[in-house]
């Protein structure tokens, strides 16, 4: 029946929920082509009974339940497709019925919880004119065991008896009524949660507010209620008190550590007799305030600029013009400089500096580099490059030996280069050919072109006062070579290092570390041997264990005579230093390794250590 | 936990006995039990009394109002001007 008027374009009244999707432009119109969808061709015929308006004074009883099919009509004449009758027909016959079943349910609970009515009562009887399919849902309803109001009836929380009344409490879940203090519990917990959820809801509101300010919502630091402090009272040098340039480059470290240096708090650093100004982190200083370094502090002598992000070409220029007695220049990501602005710098100042670091620019190119060693190379005694990836040819660092003065350079770092081909062996060995002598430091971190050869060749021949080598990431230095380099090291540097870095030096094992700590072990301050996966927990245990202890001495005893056994059928082999080629099984002797001054060990990433790391004293 | 104290002296000898769970509220004065500091419960800053004070006060400030701080309704902890620049590099050294 209810279809029937439908096909003619009835309406019926109309639901709130369907009221408003329609307002909202909601339709069945998404349902309607997914079903075509599905029936793949069917759509090329378009039914002449629905696309023409529907008569508009037809009207007739519908039942509640089906208003949703409304929309429809009133959509079609937007409708650009249609699917054939058939389809349709059944996708709305399952809807209808799913709907009804819905309304069914709602309108049971409804009268379950308030009034306490037969389930066959004449509400439903309408519903069932229209499709007898209910009937399983109206029995659910009758068979509910519960009472008429003024019975006695037992409270379902508290077991006591009450009489009903049209206000007592009917729980769904439990499938009975409340005595009027649990109602009363009850209400009281409902409202707490309700209450909860609005001061939830606060919170998130406030939150999100705050981040849309940009605040924060957390109790301050003591160091930002300083910083603040400080901020506020900058332009009054007195009030902040005089605290000396030692804790002043602190204060320095501290701001930039809380990203809160910027125009306002860097001019607290500036005066006058200032000789040297460090500013660790410049992201926040804008250029104006970057030429107020030169115009105020025109006795600098060193100038350290990191995340120089904002430091333009007119900067430097003012730089080279106004600070006449700079000799240590350091600069961290100054990304704005161009490479002629480079060129023209080092024109300018010729060769006052001996100090010199750069880091992180595309920027600085091959004629930048040769501007620098022909202007300064013969004065410097410290260079130092990393991350220039617009230092991309090969050997582009052969410049380097030619145009520096020979032992007068202490620190050199070349590291990070973008391409392999950067930086060679032959390249290094030649520049430490050059000025091995006077190095103290030397940095070769993530060239990945370099292998034994440059250690071999250079490092241990010419290196002789060398105190501190980092070299991380060179997979290309293997345990033998390494061995071999140090065990020869001892020979022309008999200092020892002081720090050393093999962070990611892959194939570096426990022969290597062993002839590095026979050479260094008494000098040695920091080492890092991160990830160097090779390092075995018998050779750990083996160097920190002393020589006349027992095990040790057993030890001894049993790897001698092995050596012995295995001596007859092979040739001789060197005592302690054996070389890893051997069988897996073969024992090795390492001695006691005393490291008197060690004070800092990366050891993260070796797997002896993070299983063993009790042997660590 | 909450009625043990930790004495933290200064420099100049001022004295302040605090909570350790107050104290604990610096990460550097908390690790500072695994050590001697943890068995005889005195803790010796390199600060002058005055910048203790302040300290202290924060530290206890902090206490108070930690779980209020998402309310928003906290008041401002206010600082002598003329300690400012000190109290921030011993606040970093506390890291608070």
């Amino acid at each position: 029946m209810g279809r029937r008027n439908y096909k003619a374009g009835v309406k019926g009244p109309s639901s709130a929920l369907t009221e408003f999707l329609k307002q909202e432009g909601i339709t069945d119109r998404f349902r309607n082509r997914r079903e075509i969808e599905r029936n793949g061709g069917n759509q090329s015929q378009t039914s002449d009974q629905e696309n023409s308006p529907p008569p508009p004074n037809q009207f007739q009883t519908l039942d509640q339940q089906q208003p949703e099919k409304d929309d429809d009509d009133d959509d079609v004449s937007l409708d650009i497709i249609r699917s054939s009758p058939t389809p349709k027909e059944e996708s709305d016959d399952e809807e209808i019925k799913l709907m009804r079943k819905a309304a069914k349910r709602k309108l049971k609970a409804r009268r379950g919880g308030t009034t306490r009515k037969n389930p066959d009562s004449s509400d439903d009887d309408s519903h069932n004119d229209l499709d007898g399919n209910y009937s399983s849902d109206e029995d659910d309803l009758g068979n509910a065991n519960l009472k008429k109001f003024g019975e006695l009836d037992q409270c379902i929380d508290c077991g006591k008896s009450i009489q009903l009344t049209v206000y007592s409490r009917f729980i769904k879940e439990k499938v009975g009524y409340l005595c009027d203090e649990c109602n009363q519990i009850l209400k009281n917990r409902e409202k707490q949660a309700k209450q909860n959820q609005l001061n939830a809801r606060k919170k998130r509101k406030r939150t999100a507010q705050a981040l849309l300010n940009k605040t924060t919502i957390k109790l301050p630091k003591l160091q930002d209620v300083c910083i603040k402090k400080i901020t506020s009272n900058i332009t009054d040098v007195d009030a902040l008190g005089d605290i000396g340039q030692l804790n002043l480059d602190k204060i320095s470290m501290i701001l930039s550590k809380n990203r809160s240096l910027n125009d306002q708090t860097m001019t607290l650093f500036l005066s006058p007799e200032l000789k040297s100004l460090s500013f660790w982190d410049c992201s926040d200083v804008d250029s104006d305030s970057l030429n107020k370094i030169a115009a105020f502090c025109p006795n600098l002598k060193s100038l350290t600029l990191f995340m120089c992000g904002q430091l333009h070409n007119d900067n430097l220029q003012y730089f080279a013009t106004n600070l006449k007695n700079l000799k240590e220049f350091r600069l961290n990501g100054p990304f704005l400089i161009s490479a002629k602005m480079w060129i023209e710098y080092f024109n300018i100042i010729k060769d006052q500096l001996n100090k010199f670091e750069l880091r992180n620019t595309h920027r600085f190119t091959k004629d930048s580099l040769t501007a620098l060693l022909e202007n300064c190379g013969k004065k410097l005694t410290s260079l130092k490059l990393s991350r220039l990836d617009g230092l991309v040819d090969q050997d582009v660092y052969n410049e380097v030996p030619e145009k520096i003065s020979s032992n007068s350079l202490t620190h050199l770092e070349i590291s990070y280069p973008p391409r392999e081909e950067c930086v060679t062996d032959d390249t290094l060995i030649k520049i430490l050919e050059k000025c091995g002598e006077s190095l103290i430091s030397l940095n070769v971190d993530g060239c990945i072109g370099l292998t034994d050869k440059f250690l071999i060749e250079g490092v241990c021949k010419y290196c002789i006062n060398l105190q501190h080598l980092s070299m991380r990431q060179l997979d290309q230095v293997t345990n033998e070579g390494f061995s071999q380099a140090f065990d020869a090291y001892s020979k022309i540097n008999a200092g020892g290092l002081i720090e050393v870095d093999l962070t990611k030096c892959d194939d570096i094992g426990d022969e290597a570390i062993y002839s590095l700590l026979n050479h260094s072990s008494h000098t040695l301050v920091e080492l890092s041997i991160n990830s160097l996966y090779r390092i075995t927990k018998d050779f750990l245990s083996q160097i920190f264990i002393e020589d006349h202890t027992q095990f040790k001495k057993q030890l001894k005893a049993r790897v001698e005579k092995e050596k012995e056994s295995r001596s007859q059928s092979q040739p001789q082999q060197e005592g302690e230093d054996e070389e890893e080629e051997e069988a897996k099984d073969v024992l090795h002797y390492y001695h006691y390794i005393n490291l008197p001054l060690l004070t800092y060990l990366d050891a993260g990433f070796v797997r002896a250590v993070t299983n063993y790391g009790s042997l660590w004293r | 936990m909450s009625n043990e104290y930790v004495t933290l002296v200064s420099s100049d000898n001022f004295k302040y006995v605090v909570d350790k769970e107050v104290a604990s509220i610096s990460t550097v004065l908390k690790n500072s039990q695994g050590f001697e500091e943890g068995k005889t419960g005195r803790i010796n800053l390199d600060m002058d009394g005055d910048i203790l004070e302040c300290i202290v006060e924060y530290l206890y400030y902090h206490y108070k109002y930690k779980d209020q701080a998402e309310s928003g309704d906290v008041p401002e902890f206010n600082i002598p001007t003329h300690l400012a620049l000190e109290l921030l590099v011993k606040a970093d050294y506390l890291d608070i």
